[in-house]
């Protein structure tokens, strides 16, 4: 297992529980090689909920992981922390 | 059609969007004879509530990148060479501002028309960029939309 710290950016209704302006610091543990996909997405609401009880984590079941370039491929492999992002369901227009 | 006499111009800011906010003749180009223009603006009621103003965000970096993806998929789908201008608006917009501008340019108006709507469409299911309501009895919702778990 691995202890990261993750500053993940957060957008939309995301934003009403941000600890601060549209972000989530996370102190997660995980295994060395983990998936983008539900994985990650569990154990990153596991861990903000265990903070923040009126935070659902089935909100994240729809949201998508991200960097500044393109949405992560769930099953790619977690490398970098770094510049991570989690989007909710988009309705720009 | 030769994608490399497309272009591509994208802005995702706060920066105020009028009508007049776009020169159409700095775009006007010599093999395109059609333009079309869309403009969407702050509507002042939304499922049965009054809206006062409505908030926009966005993951600016990523939404300039798709925006720029579905500007150039846009001409392909019209099969078509030309321009496409896309201008989305962040930031708290009251009733009647503009929050998106599209203009495409093409040689025929089929295509204009075909792509511009093309461009809305996508926009709408893919740029990550949120909209948040605020209703004239105090409340605030942000709109559900459409969910980016099948990639982009």
């Amino acid at each position: 297992m691995k202890v990261e710290r993750l500053r993940l950016r957060v957008f939309g209704v995301l934003r009403n529980f941000s600890d601060e302006d549209g972000f989530w610091n996370l102190e997660l543990e995980h295994p060395v090689e983990i998936e983008t996909g539900d994985d990650l997405k569990a154990l990153i609401g596991s861990c903000y909920s265990s903070r923040n009880p009126s935070f659902d984590p089935a909100i994240l079941e729809e949201c998508a992981l991200a960097d500044g370039e393109s949405i992560l491929d769930p099953s790619e492999k977690l490398g970098s922390c770094d510049g991570l992002a989690l989007l909710p369901p988009v309705c720009g227009g | 059609m030769n994608a490399s006499l497309n272009r591509i111009e994208i802005e995702v800011s706060d920066s105020p969007i009028g009508a007049d906010s776009i020169c159409l003749q700095e775009f006007i180009r010599p093999d395109c004879g059609a333009c079309d223009l869309f403009f969407g603006t702050v509507r002042g009621r939304n499922h049965g509530k009054d809206v006062v103003a409505v908030s926009y965000d966005a993951f600016v970096p990523l939404a300039r990148a798709e925006l720029r993806r579905i500007g150039e998929e846009a001409l392909g789908a019209a099969n078509t060479q030309g321009t496409v201008v896309i201008r989305h608006r962040t930031g708290k917009l009251a009733v009647g501002e503009l929050s998106v501008l599209i203009a495409v340019f093409t040689p025929h108006r089929a295509q204009a028309f075909e792509a511009c709507r093309f461009v809305i469409e996508e926009l709408k299911k893919r740029a990550p960029i949120w909209k948040k309501e605020f209703y004239r009895d105090g409340e605030t919702e942000w709109l559900k939309g459409h969910s980016l778990c099948g990639g982009l």
